[in-house]
């Protein structure tokens, strides 16, 4: 297993710690660390407690991408203001914090420090996860989701809570059997014969495909036109739509859906996708090392709402 | 209850990994016992230190955890000859030579099973409609989806070829995709690999073979992160795709490729990747070798399958699509 992870956030709380320590102002009561994949954030909190005397120079964090400083105080958890400042002007990028603008009548202080990462990178590291491929079933699909920590040792030595917040699962939710299976043959009989009559240009060729037409469009005479069936079909496959067919439970719960992409094609065709992705997140910590979800396909609502988009005008 | 959760998936495709975990308080215990059906084999486990596992047969002995409450632990699964199987995964929490707690859990392990019915020496291709007969019987007995490419071999008479209307779409799909993908370069200076990666394989997409499909899946895997945490790049990747398509798609096209859309998903969870397969048709009777080969959705291949010679006779000089020569499923589309 690759630590890097591990060792990269260290980096990242030794930096502050030793900023915080050697101003010999602050003893740290407790570590805190957050990973938000959604924000795209890391937050460092760390609870200290004033030493006697605060009236000591400014406090320089400059050597980490931070975007930016909230403090509050205890008794009656304040935000305090007025003592961060961010470095101005230059190539030096940071924050500054002045703490004879600290209240010294406090207890304690949250300092809680935002830094600008990519989290994926850390969530790979530090958490397996993993998903059902293909299912089975026929009312309904359910794909089962699951992720656990590779290493809570280091963490639980050195910090009092770590929470990895939103950890991204995509799962690809298979629809083709659903729209085969309800799409009639005869349908799609017309749907061939449009499509060589549009690109035939024999005369007598396509006056054959237009009384072939003709002919089957005479059996059902009220059917839907192939048209706006075809874009009815369409809307079901769009996120605000598609949504409503998927349930995540347990541990997980839904972010957002999009067409899944078909690299298996020959040709790529796209016109209906035959997977939806479906993005979910689930959240893990010290306390709750591992978590089971499950995301369920609706898969008779879907195919009723094929059934639907097919026949209803 | 000091068992606070367990997990074992109820089902999997088999080849795909089976993670599991337990998490208890208030527990005390000497050791923990996992035993594991034959097939399976301990991949990962989480939070035990090195030197407090033992292995035993089918058995793996944790002496130990790190951090008390938390076991996990990832077992990998093979294809099996059985195209569905149900294994068991049992943890015995023991204290004293004692069993405190019990966990059994149960997994059912699935695969596509493709297989191709008697195929016939001969086929006739009649009217202008090519109705064939007989066809040729493709049935998936498994529960798993598989990926079924088809393609003549050398040797063949009848050699698979694309219409003229694929062949010029393909030629100016491939100029639109290199130009969008160019344009996201720009926009997403940090993905410019991944994004020369995703043009390969959307104008050509990976053969069958070990190798290739080992670098889609990395390739797959690489994407999907980073699609699930920037979703401005994916919603430009689909957006490059659709206009792609819809700027080299005809009016004629369109309603040919929903056609072949439909054509490309078979019965009983068969998807064909190239639905636009050809062969010539004259009235001289000529021979037709096909090769079939399938993956599942692990990417992994299943065995390929030479089909025996087959004289296709036609009553009129035209060409014909592949797939009319199969029935897709036991079922009669």
């Amino acid at each position: 297993m690759s630590l890097s992870a591990i060792s990269r956030i260290f980096k990242v709380t030794d930096v502050i710690d030793r900023i915080l320590l050697e101003s010999k102002a602050f003893d740290i009561t407790s570590k805190d660390f957050q990973l938000k994949s959604l924000e795209g954030t890391m937050e460092y909190s760390v609870v200290v407690s004033p030493k006697s005397d605060l009236k000591i120079k400014s406090l320089s964090f400059k050597d980490i991408d931070l975007r930016r400083i909230l403090i509050t105080s205890s008794p009656g958890f304040s935000e305090v203001k007025g003592s961060i400042s961010r470095i101005e002007g230059g190539l030096t990028k940071g924050f500054i914090l002045d703490p004879t603008k600290l209240d010294p009548s406090a207890n304690e202080f949250l300092f809680r420090f935002e830094i600008k990462s990519e989290i994926e990178p850390f969530m790979k590291d530090l958490v397996r996860r993993d998903h059902q491929i293909d299912s089975v079933g026929e009312e309904s699909s359910t794909y089962w989701l699951h992720a656990q920590l590779k290493e809570l040792q280091s963490f639980k030595e050195v910090l009092r809570k770590l929470n990895l917040l939103d950890i991204p699962f995509i799962v690809n939710v298979g629809v083709h059997q659903d729209i085969k299976m309800k799409f009639p043959a005869r349908r799609q009989k017309e749907l061939e014969i449009i499509a060589q009559w549009a690109r035939e240009l024999d005369r007598e060729r396509k006056r054959r495909l237009s009384y072939e037409h003709i002919t089957l469009k005479r059996i059902r005479p009220k059917e839907k036109d192939i048209t706006q069936l075809l874009r009815d079909l369409q809307a079901l496959f769009m996120p605000q739509t598609f949504k409503s067919f998927i349930d995540v439970g347990k541990e997980f719960h839904y972010s957002e859906c999009f067409q899944g992409a078909d690299f298996y094609d020959e040709i790529p065709f796209r016109t209906y996708p035959k997977w939806m992705s479906v993005l979910s997140r689930t959240d893990l910590s010290l306390e709750k090392p591992a978590a089971e979800g499950e995301l369920v396909y609706k898969r008779k609502h879907f195919q009723d709402a094929i059934e639907e988009a097919i026949t209803h005008k | 209850m000091p068992i606070r959760s367990g997990f074992l998936p109820k089902e999997a495709l088999q080849g795909q990994d089976l993670p599991s975990h337990v998490l208890w308080s208030d527990l005390r215990f000497d050791s923990i016992k996992i035993r594991h059906s034959k097939g399976l084999t301990l991949k990962e486990i989480y939070n035990v230190p090195c030197n407090c596992c033992v292995f035993e047969n089918d058995e793996i002995v944790v002496k130990r955890v790190e951090v008390d409450g938390y076991l996990g632990i990832v077992l990998s699964t093979r294809i099996l000859a059985k195209k569905a199987i149900d294994v068991s995964v049992e943890y015995d929490f023991v204290l004293n030579n004692q069993v405190l707690e019990k966990l059994v859990f149960q997994a059912h392990l699935f695969r596509p099973d493709v297989v191709i019915g008697d195929t016939p020496l001969e086929i006739r291709v009649t009217g202008s409609s090519n109705e064939t007969l007989p066809k040729i019987l493709i049935s998936n007995l498994g529960e798993g989806t598989a990926i079924i490419d088809i393609d003549t071999v050398p040797g063949s008479d009848l050699q698979k070829h694309y219409p003229e209307f694929v062949e010029r779409f393909m030629r100016e799909y491939r100029t639109d995709i290199h130009f969008s993908i160019t344009r996201l370069k720009k926009h997403f200076k940090e993905y410019g690999t991944l994004l020369s990666t995703l043009e390969k394989y959307l104008v050509e997409p990976p053969d069958f073979t070990e190798e290739m499909l080992r670098d889609f899946e990395n390739f797959m895997n690489e994407l999907t992160s980073v699609l699930s945490q920037k979703h401005e790049f994916a919603e430009a990747v689909i957006e490059a795709l659709a206009q792609a398509v819809l700027r080299n798609s005809e009016f004629a096209n369109f309603y040919k490729f929903v056609s072949e859309y439909f054509n490309s998903i078979g019965n009983e969870k068969m998807l064909i990747r190239d639905p636009f397969g050809f062969i010539s048709l004259s009235k001289e009777p000529a021979t037709l070798k096909l090769r079939l080969q399938c993956i599942d959705l692990l990417n992994q291949i299943c065995t390929p399958m030479l089909l025996p010679p087959i004289v296709i006779s036609g009553d009129q000089k035209g060409e014909i699509s592949l797939l009319k020569l199969f029935q897709w499923g036991r079922k009669e589309e």
